[in-house]
Parts: structure tokens; sequence; C-alpha cells
């Protein structure tokens, strides 16, 4: 069958088993909703705790993306990258786990500086042997369990990411996208205020515009972590970078 | 604000909710794995509009914007677990036919379009299931139609050879 019929089969499944659903009423307004600016508040309140606390309950999970591509998903700290927890070892060997676990660098190298204060925070270059990988610039510094934690990851000589809010006439925030050579894709995961982690992918017509838009985030500083891993056209990571 | 200001919000705000909601849990429907992550994103992105509703209104088309925080939310969707704990696809129970060979054959066909990469499954739901033209496929993802017509043709490539296996 031609896919552009199975296509229109298939939407019409769709919608016609929706439209013999009753509608539901409006989430936020309900059958008792009175015109009350205090009423409207307290539902909205309410709601939005209701989210967020099923959130913190169970967990979020960014599993979505994991039918698209072979990433893993990856857990973001707070108020550094990488890992939640900090990890025993010495800045290369958390910088090599880094590359090793998130990035799927198989046998990737570091090199640090010789003499870098390991009580402050150093900064560890890490490569892979071949590929179209680039060679990352990971800033790593002590965590308050004694272990080591990533705080910045960018590509060599780079610049960081960074999230901005939309322009004046367009509600929500952005990712500025500064372009990896090589890079085909994108998948970014975001880490926001209230401890919920999300994914997105950016495809090659976000990078080339050069921002990524988050409509439903409305504030900027409601992100708090971002890590974007640069995929080439086989889906490899080759690069990545932070805010 | 007034009570008869709150009361006309509310009544503009139900209307809009009423006209795009089945379009938009279509479109999630589409593009999430299941029936009741759909929702949860057609909720959350009602919630934000109803947030922000006083500037949304006033945009030249809410209706955009609302699709455009669906499909977003759809292919990246926070997940939970104890969602995905009940995933039952309700496409099927609703309707009851486990061996309906259009409802087994629609889900295949989503199930195919949601391993597509993001943009060319954005584009497939919109102009599928929403029957969109190119022009306001374009404007929902901000691109140009240009780039959805190549995201088209992608997709359908891609299905047309996943779907013959």
């Amino acid at each position: 069958m031609d896919i552009d019929l199975r296509l229109r089969r298939a939407a019409e499944q769709l919608n016609e088993s929706l439209a013999r659903e009753p509608m539901p009423e409006t989430p936020m307004l309900g059958r008792d909703w009175r015109p009350s600016l205090v009423g409207a508040v307290a539902v909205v309140l309410v709601f939005v705790s209701a989210l967020f606390l099923l959130a913190r309950v169970s967990g979020i999970q960014p599993t979505d993306d994991l039918e698209m591509s072979d990433l893993r998903p990856v857990s973001l700290g707070d108020t550094h990258v990488w890992p939640v927890a900090g990890r025993p070892g010495q800045p290369s060997e958390v910088a090599i786990a880094f590359a090793n676990e998130v990035l799927g660098w198989e046998s990737p190298s570091s090199w640090t500086e010789s003499q870098a204060d390991l009580s402050g925070p150093v900064w560890v270059r890490v490569s892979q042997a071949g590929g179209g990988s680039v060679p990352l610039d990971v800033l790593t510094e002590q965590a308050s369990n004694g272990g080591r934690v990533l705080v910045e990851v960018r590509v060599a000589w780079g610049t960081p990411t960074s999230v901005r809010s939309l322009a004046p006439d367009e509600s929500g925030s952005m990712i500025v996208l500064v372009g990896v050579g090589g890079a085909e894709t994108a998948d970014v995961t975001i880490r926001l205020t209230s401890g919920q982690q999300m994914v997105l992918s950016a495809d090659r017509s976000d990078i080339a515009s050069g921002r990524l838009a988050l409509p439903e985030i409305s504030d900027p500083t409601d992100v708090r972590t971002v890590l974007i891993r640069w995929l080439d056209d086989e889906n490899q990571v080759i690069a990545a970078t932070s805010n | 604000m007034e009570d008869a200001q709150i009361a006309q919000v509310a009544e503009d705000f139900e209307m809009f909710f009423r006209s795009e909601y089945r379009a938009v849990l279509g479109l999630a429907i589409s593009l999430s794995r299941n029936r009741s992550v759909a929702e949860e994103i057609v909720q959350d992105a009602f919630l934000i509009i109803f947030r922000d509703w006083a500037r949304v209104s006033m945009m030249h088309n809410p209706s955009a914007w609302v699709r455009r925080v669906v499909v977003n939310r759809s292919i990246s969707i926070l997940r939970r677990r104890a969602t995905e704990a009940k995933v039952l696809p309700r496409m099927r129970s609703a309707s009851g036919h486990h061996e309906d060979p259009s409802v087994e054959d629609a889900m295949d066909v989503w199930r195919q379009v949601r391993r597509l990469p993001r943009r060319q499954a954005q584009v497939i739901a919109l102009t599928y299931v929403l029957d969109l033209p190119r022009a306001q496929v374009a404007q929902v993802l901000e691109c140009s139609e240009e780039t959805v017509k190549t995201h088209l043709e992608r997709a359908r490539r891609t299905l047309a050879r996943r779907l013959t296996r």
C-alpha cells in the first residue's frame, strides 16, 4: 500500500477513535470553577503542586528518546553537570569516566596540567583517537562528599552553552546552540530547578538556526543544568557541551 | 480584575481548550508511546497556556503555539516511571478490537513514526493527524516550508522502507 495512503488511514483511525470519546472538562477550570481570581489561582497552584509532587515521588525518566538513538540516559547534577554525587578519583579519572559512560567513547585519553592544585577546579582535556570526535575541556571540582564532579564541559577552545529568553514577542526560553563541526543532531538533556529532567533532540535545522526553542519554559532561570551531546550521522557522540 | 472579566477569560480559555483539545491529543498520541503519557502532555501544555493565557490569547496564532508545545513535549517528554508502568494504549482497549487489522496497522504506523528523527516525526504528525498544509506546519515548527518538504520526503521514504519489511 502507498505510504501516503497508509499514513492517512492511520491518522483517520486515530482521529475517529478520539472523536468517539466524550470531551473532558477544561482541566484548569473544572465543573465547580467560579469566576474569582482567588479561586483561579488556587486551582492552578493545587494542580501545579500535584504535578510536582507526582514528579518528585515517582522520579523523572528521560527515556522517550531511547527509541531514536542508542544514547544512554544521563542524570545531571543540580549545581554541576555530572555525576549526581561526587566520584572518588583524580580529575582525569572522573573525566575519563564521563567520556566512557556518558559519551560512549571506548578508549579516551586525557591530559591534565601538571601544576594543577587538586583542591581547586582542575581542567582536563579529553579526546578520543580516531573517528570524528572533537577534544573536550572539562572542568572538575571537589564535591561536598569529597569526590569530584564535572562543573563544565566544552569543546576545546570553545564556549559553553547558554540559556536565554526567547524574543520579547515570543513566550519561552531557548538554548543557544553553538554548532560543532560534523554534528548532524544533538541530544539535549535539561535539569530544571524542580528536579525534573527532560530530553530534547536538535536536528540540523535547529543547529543551523543556532537555537533550540523551549516554549514551555517561560523563565530561563528555571533551567539548572544543560548537557548537549553532539552526534554525527552515525549517531556517535563526537562532542559535548554544558552550560 | 473584575469577576465579569475573569469569567470572560475563563470562557475564552474554555473555548480555546475545546477547539484544540482533540487535535493536540491526536498529535500527542501519534508522537508519544502511550495514551496516558499523551494525556499528560496535553494537560501540561494547557496548564502552561492557562498560566500565560493573558499573553498567549493575544498572540497572532495561539493554536500554533499550543501545537508547538505539544510536539516538543511529545518527543522529549518528561517521563514518569509510574506512568510508564501503566502503559496500555487505550487506543486499543477503547475500540475493543485487538484483532482489528486497521487498528493494528495504525499502531504499527505510529510506532514507526516515533522512531523517526524528531523533526521528521513532528512533520508527519502535523501533516497527517492535523491535516495541516505545509505553510502551517512550518509555522508551528518555526522552520521554512522547504525544510518541511525535505523532512516529509525523508520521513515517507524511511517509513515506506520500514513498513514494508
